[in-house]
């Protein structure tokens, strides 16, 4: 069997097997409910980050030490996802971002068990083409 | 040559004239400047050195512009770079030329239809598809060390090694895309870096342009100079806040740290842009001498064909001449589109590190 074909073979079963993991994603960096383009709608609203709403310019704040060495607190403009029934007034008292709890996931599990299975692969063929120069 | 490339080819001969002056004095009459004007090896380091400590102090002062204008000037010219110095100059057996291609054009369909808002493209798809191709530069490279060697021994432990850290990064950009994603977004800008010193470095001397990178890169991260901006700086650039951006770039993270990796985003942003167009163009090449802008000008059409540069020309004015109506929108567009140089870098990367450290062969 030429290189190639069994580079491609592998790749092609690591496809294969991580495919089954694809759709398992579920913990990660939650989708901020930034957005970018004010009056458009967008799909990062909610205190999940997954609700249906629309782009709103708005004010955010953050607190960074001041000079003296106490806390400031700095406003500047943004534009965050509100889901359709939240209201427009207010803006937002932090960065809008969070991260939502991670840790190992049954996508992640998937992915190192094809790992696995792809190095077992590549130790087999490896072995069996072994060439005989 | 086609007229049209004889013509630019021809509007060039100013700039020629002009860096045959700047040389002519940078040589005369002290030994430093006939060293810099005579070695490359010498000169791209002290340019590279040079452009990290203007970039640290833009980024001290004004990172938003750092992080705004880069992609919209430069993004295109070194995306080019990227497929250019990456695959059409190396001695690439067809097969991975194909693959990449195939990866390349498949990435740019994903990021299309996704910004396009056609359901059904997922991040972990598109992860997928490139963790697949670092998978396969790393499988690649193992195997071409392999057949490599005397005796045909089988893969080699560091084969073995790459090949398992390109399946854990795919296991990671699956398991959590969105982290992957970010991860990705900072860490490129180490991995030109780490692709000029392993592939085209020339010389000792560039590890100085890499110490005051990776130096400066630490300290704007690590906030010590984040008061000097809040206090001194332009905070926000043609509509981009320092803030939001952190907020892009570093959610999650306390305020104050994410603005601050917000402007090492900036600054080591800034300075991948330098090797990519600077240093690893430089290093591509034999000996020591310089290159007139013709010269380097017909050797861009050998490479990438007339029509080849003319598309990378138009795209680059037209990414430049959108950025200054519409700089946030066409800044976010390109990023996303330009996804796929992140997986090529890590697909050759990981392709160089599982064959062995030799240098890369010019194909041409």
């Amino acid at each position: 069997m030429r290189t190639r074909t069994l580079a491609f073979l592998s790749v092609a079963v690591w496809l294969a097997t991580v495919a089954v993991g694809v759709n398992q994603a579920r913990a990660d960096v939650a989708p901020p409910d930034l957005c970018t383009s004010p009056g458009q709608s967008c799909q990062n609203a909610g205190p999940q980050y997954n609700q249906a709403g629309t782009c709103v310019a708005t004010t955010c704040t953050k607190t960074i030490p001041s000079g003296d060495g106490g806390p400031t607190t700095m406003t500047y403009d943004c534009n965050l996802c509100q889901a359709s029934d939240a209201g427009t007034g207010g803006g937002k008292s932090s960065s809008g971002c969070a991260i939502a709890a991670t840790g190992p996931t049954d996508a992640a599990a998937a992915s190192g068990g094809s790992a696995v299975a792809l190095a077992l692969l590549g130790i087999a063929l490896a072995r069996r083409r072994r060439p005989s120069r | 040559m086609p007229a049209g490339a004889a013509r630019v080819e021809q509007a060039l001969r100013p700039l020629d004239e002009l860096r045959r002056v700047g040389l002519r004095v940078l040589a005369g009459g002290w030994p430093l400047g006939q060293t810099l004007a005579a070695r490359r090896s010498v000169r791209i380091p002290v340019v590279l050195s040079l452009h990290a400590l203007v970039a640290l102090v833009a980024a001290v002062f004004a990172p938003s512009l750092l992080i705004v204008v880069g992609p919209l000037a430069l993004g295109v010219p070194h995306l080019a770079a990227d497929v250019r110095h990456l695959l059409v100059r190396r001695a690439w057996p067809r097969w991975w030329l194909a693959a990449s291609a195939g990866f390349v054009v498949s990435l740019l369909a994903l990021r299309a239809l996704g910004e396009a808002g056609v359901g059904g493209v997922s991040l972990p798809v598109e992860h997928a598809l490139a963790s697949a191709w670092v998978l396969l530069g790393a499988v690649g490279g193992a195997m071409a060390a392999a057949a490599s060697r005397a005796g045909g021994r089988g893969w080699s432990l560091r084969g073995w090694a790459v090949v398992a850290a390109a399946a854990g990064l795919g296991a990671f950009a699956l398991g959590a895309p969105r982290a992957c994603r970010l991860v990705l977004l900072h860490a490129h800008n180490i991995v030109a870096i780490v692709l000029w010193l392993a592939l085209f470095r020339r010389g000792r001397l560039a590890l100085v342009p890499v110490a005051i990178a990776l130096a400066g890169g630490a300290a704007l991260a690590s906030g010590a100079l984040l008061g000097v901006t809040v206090r001194h700086g332009a905070l926000s650039v043609a509509g981009l806040h320092l803030f939001a951006a952190a907020d892009w770039l570093a959610p999650g993270l306390p305020d104050s740290w994410a603005i601050a990796v917000a402007t090492s985003f900036a600054f080591l942003q800034s300075v991948h842009y330098a090797i990519w167009l600077v240093a690893i163009p430089a290093g591509d090449r034999p000996g020591e001498g310089g290159r007139s802008w013709r010269v380097a000008f017909r050797e861009l059409v050998r490479d990438f064909t007339p029509r080849g540069v003319f598309a990378v020309a138009v795209l680059a004015m037209l990414v430049a001449t959108f950025g200054l109506l519409h700089a946030a929108s066409t800044r976010r567009l390109v990023l996303s589109l330009a996804t796929f140089h992140v997986w090529l870098e890590l697909a050759v990367l990981a392709y160089f590190l599982a064959r062995g450290a030799e240098r890369t062969s010019v194909s041409r």
